[in-house]
């Protein structure tokens, strides 16, 4: 091939110009020609790219690759296996919950509707019979009556607050207690203003901080 | 996918995964180390790969991130490539044995120097024979900056090849 042409190849390849083809045509110049004085500096290095692209992997890489895989298989179907076991116990499970839900459901329903049924038949029965208590002349339904009004009283006034024992029971007693009752207010008072006069003079301050 | 379909589909990915680990960290076993665990990654996500458009793409990506990681947790600094030259410069085995050696070694720092992106594209370019759409789908890149990162690489590898022929390094 015309060493020429083949520099021309060159320069155009580190440049990165050269197509796959051009590089092909590089490569094979440098491995199977006679290389030209002036191209021998680059010989090692398309050597170096035709040797490495031939670099391979043994068979013996295969049959590692391989070793591991299966043996990685067997670990995770022995490991898998022991969830599996444990789903079917727990479908098993799963399966024994439905039913004895579903009997509970039933067992639930027939006995709502027996205790139902029974409540309702005894309500019937055990109803009370109100004639009995009934007065059986005017004297005595007005003799009722009036044990009736009596007890409401008696109730009435067990409950009531007697007011009375707290009213004053002279014009002095009820002129101090009011005195006392004012004393009290204007000292409240009193207290309530130098409260409210300490926290304006706070706010004033403040004021004069952020001015 | 059951384990034959990963053998048809997914096993012969792995020179390329290899490869390319290869030239992110530079040492075989710890590339394998990557490019096996990332297989493994793959078929434990065997379920979800309907779900992925270009599944070489994503194994590199996987691959790329996973071989990143190895090389930072270790805390691993690619050779200095200027300390390299000083070194290979001084050595005194037999000529020719060591013309080839330091060939070979002084492009691999070269590469192994280059800045991250910039390895990473000339890699699949020139190792792999990707083209721009597929550097730009493995690696998440727009076609611009595929092109400007392997131009930029193929600069820096020039200079340096002028640099040692200028020096005779």
């Amino acid at each position: 091939m015309d060493y020429k042409h083949i520099e021309t190849l060159v320069d155009k390849y580190f440049e990165g110009e050269t197509s796959l083809q051009e590089e092909t045509q590089l490569k094979d110049y440098f491995t199977k020609e006679h290389i030209h004085p002036s191209l021998e500096m680059y010989q090692g290095l398309f050597q170096y790219w035709v040797d490495e692209s031939q670099v391979t992997l043994d068979d013996a890489f295969d049959i590692a690759l391989l070793e591991k895989i299966e043996a990685q298989e067997a670990a995770d179907s022995s490991a898998s296996a022991k969830p599996k076991k444990g789903k079917v116990i727990l479908l098993r499970t799963r399966m024994l919950y439905r039913v004895a839900a579903a009997i509970a459901l039933v067992m639930t329903a027939w006995w709502s509707y027996q205790t139902i049924d029974k409540a309702a038949i005894e309500k019937n029965q055990t109803a009370i019979d109100w004639s009995e208590y009934e007065p059986q002349s005017v004297e005595e339904a007005e003799k009722l009556l009036a044990e009736a009004f009596s007890k409401i009283n008696k109730e009435e006034k067990k409950q009531s607050i007697d007011w009375s024992q707290y009213e004053p029971k002279t014009v002095e007693e009820a002129m101090e207690l009011t005195t006392k009752a004012f004393q009290k207010l204007s000292t409240e008072v009193t207290e309530g203003t130098s409260k409210a006069t300490k926290e304006v003079s706070k706010v004033g301050e403040l004021n004069k901080f952020f001015e | 996918m059951d384990i034959r379909e990963y053998k048809t589909t997914i096993l012969p990915i792995k020179n390329k995964l290899y490869r390319f680990t290869l030239g992110i960290i530079k040492d075989a076993a710890e590339a394998q180390d990557v490019v096996q665990e990332v297989l493994i990654k793959v078929w434990n996500k065997r379920d979800e790969l309907d779900h992925i458009n270009n599944i070489e793409a994503w194994c590199m990506r996987l691959t790329k991130n996973l071989a990143i990681d190895k090389l930072r947790s270790k805390h691993r600094r690619t050779e200095d490539i200027e300390t390299t030259y000083s070194l290979s410069s001084n050595e005194s085995t037999p000529f020719e044995q060591t013309a080839v050696k330091d060939s070979v070694s002084k492009i691999k720092n070269m590469i192994a120097d280059l800045p991250q992106k910039q390895k990473e594209v000339i890699l699949l370019r020139d190792i792999e024979g990707f083209s721009y759409q597929e550097i730009s789908d493995t690696l998440n890149m727009s076609l611009a900056q595929v092109k400007t990162n392997l131009f930029r690489a193929r600069q820096r590898i020039k200079a340096l090849f002028l640099k040692t022929e200028s020096y005779g390094l």
